[in-house]
């Protein structure tokens, strides 16, 4: 477990995605009983480094800073 | 919004959205269910109180028909109010999903599309031949969009304008304005209890018996949430809270929609075949389905067999008993959930990746749609608190209450026929034999507890909800 900050999280990492139409896009299904933009999923994304589902809030120490 | 939004595909939309905070008043369907359901509430009153209503613009189909000369009359006398209420759907829904970041250039068309359809599936679902087929209008949909996404097939575009959650969400805030706060109240506290036994216990089994199977126990645990709290929102939620693999929810999404969709078909069909009044197969529904649209779906279907021979109570005492089931006793929950399990999974699964949980996820998981159903619900009976029950029968349910009704079912139709059109079976990922074995048990532990405390146990509450 490492520890999340505000910057190095998740959300500006170059690995990392979120949008709604993102998620419907890779979870066939996903707008069929439930949806990208439900404030159930928060900002939870996808870490296409560990291919994980997880919070926006999250971190690691394999962080890359988003510089777009 | 932060730099990196920044972040592109290659059609040019954003692939990160930042929206929690104030953002999510905005950037969530939930809220703009609420901004949707609450405004419609508020110009019914407005009408109301000028000594006008909004039943020019909430026209439906008509009733149950044998001669078609009797539709196309309705339609050449009325096609001027359906052209105004497109407009009015299509102005409110436009707004909101422009907002959610949407093309509208592709929503309009689809609109129109479901626009068509539905009052085809209205027209239809109320021929007589067709419903002593038992073919409501709810099943009609769902069949019809069914056939249309897996046998003729549409552009992936047209999703946008299929907003299931989006759809549902806003007649559920519509729904609360037709249900009376002192039912929740009164049967709340059941319900929250009864959905917390079969809830608690149908996690219980689904998770003990996928990781006895080996499986992963984050992904024991989005199985859990989605048979056992709200389908696949619960299993989303879940699955971001204890940081699941990429393709952990996909299976739990495809478990969900096929179990659901069996279940919208033989839930209403087996209570109907046992005679069962029309709040206890509610009750038993919203125990026993395991999404919002999927349930409603079965228990409009069932509130249409109200009044058939062997089948006690009232038409729409099945969506209410379902509503406080399964939204008021088990989609509030789903924070508290996510929560707990993010701790587990961050103290006593070795997460590789996570982050610290956090109380805020409680409220930041929240369905908020349900603070707009309790709100309608609430302002809707202190206005009833205005007249007497008399004069609130002849004036007020006519006049405001109806027409909010008929609205609502119309965005429940939306809601069925999108469940339909973006039901693609053969694009579901694969979910595996253990993940599907694990699933089931939950199922079948699920489906018979449910009926247990929903005829048995609590079918006293639930047979007698017409008198509160």
């Amino acid at each position: 477990m490492l520890k999340s900050t505000d910057t190095k999280c998740c959300f500006t990492c170059v690995h990392f995605h979120n949008s709604p139409k993102y998620m419907e896009s890779v979870y066939p299904g996903l707008n069929t009983l439930s949806s990208g933009n439900a404030s159930v999923r928060k900002d939870d994304g996808i870490c296409e480094l560990h291919d994980l589902y997880l919070s926006a809030d999250a971190s690691c120490e394999q962080y890359t800073g988003d510089s777009s | 919004m932060s730099n990196t939004q920044d972040s592109w595909n290659e059609s040019g939309e954003p692939q990160k959205v930042r929206s929690m905070g104030w953002k999510e008043l905005y950037l969530k369907e939930d809220w703009w269910a609420i901004w949707l359901g609450l405004g419609i509430v508020a110009v019914a009153y407005l009408f109301f109180i000028n000594g006008s209503s909004i039943k020019w613009i909430s026209i439906l189909p008509p009733g149950k028909w044998t001669d078609f000369s009797v539709v196309t009359q309705h339609f050449s006398e009325h096609i001027g109010q359906y052209i105004a209420q497109f407009v009015m759907w299509s102005v409110i829904f436009g707004i909101s999903i422009r907002a959610l970041g949407f093309k509208l250039s592709e929503f309009y068309p689809s609109f129109l599309f479901i626009y068509i359809c539905s009052i085809i599936i209205f027209v239809v679902g109320q021929n007589k031949t067709v419903v002593n087929l038992n073919l409501e209008p709810p099943l009609l949909a769902l069949l019809m969009g069914l056939i249309i996404s897996n046998f003729i097939g549409l552009p992936k575009w047209m999703d946008t304008g299929f907003r299931v959650e989006y759809y549902i969400k806003t007649g559920i805030v519509l729904l609360g304005a037709t249900l009376p706060f002192t039912l929740i109240v009164w049967a709340g506290p059941t319900a929250i209890l009864q959905a917390s036994i079969v809830s608690i216990t149908t996690f219980g089994v689904i998770y003990f018996t996928a990781t006895k199977m080996g499986i992963d126990r984050r992904l024991a645990a989005t199985l859990g949430a989605g048979g056992a709290v709200c389908g696949v929102s619960g299993a989303i939620a879940i699955a971001g809270a204890v940081g699941a693999k990429k393709e952990h929810a996909p299976i739990a999404i495809t478990l969900v929609i096929v179990w659901a969709i069996v279940m919208i078909f033989a839930l209403p069909l087996v209570s109907k075949s046992m005679h069962l009044p029309v709040g206890v197969a509610g009750a038993w529904i919203g125990t026993s389905e395991f999404a919002d649209a999927a349930g409603f779906a079965a228990a409009n279907t069932y509130d249409g067999y109200a009044g058939q021979p062997g089948i006690a109570g009232n038409a729409g005492d099945a969506v209410h008993a379902f509503t406080l089931m399964k939204v008021v006793g088990r989609d509030v929950w789903i924070g508290i959930w996510a929560f707990v399990l993010a701790i587990v999974a961050t103290t006593r699964w070795e997460a590789k990746v996570g982050t610290k949980p956090n109380p805020a996820e409680i409220w930041w998981r929240f369905p908020k749609f349900v603070i707009g159903f309790m709100l309608a619900s609430i302002i809707v009976t202190l206005i009833a608190n205005h007249y007497g029950q008399a004069d609130f029968k002849k004036t007020v349910v006519p006049e405001m209450v109806g027409p909010i009704k008929d609205l609502r079912t119309w965005a429940f139709i939306f809601c069925f026929f999108s469940i339909g059109l973006t039901t693609r079976f053969r694009e579901l990922a694969s979910a595996g034999m253990k993940p599907f074995i694990a699933f089931t048990s939950g199922v079948v532990v699920n489906v018979i507890l449910g009926f247990v405390l929903s005829t048995i146990v609590f079918a006293g509450y639930w047979s007698n909800m017409t008198s509160h």
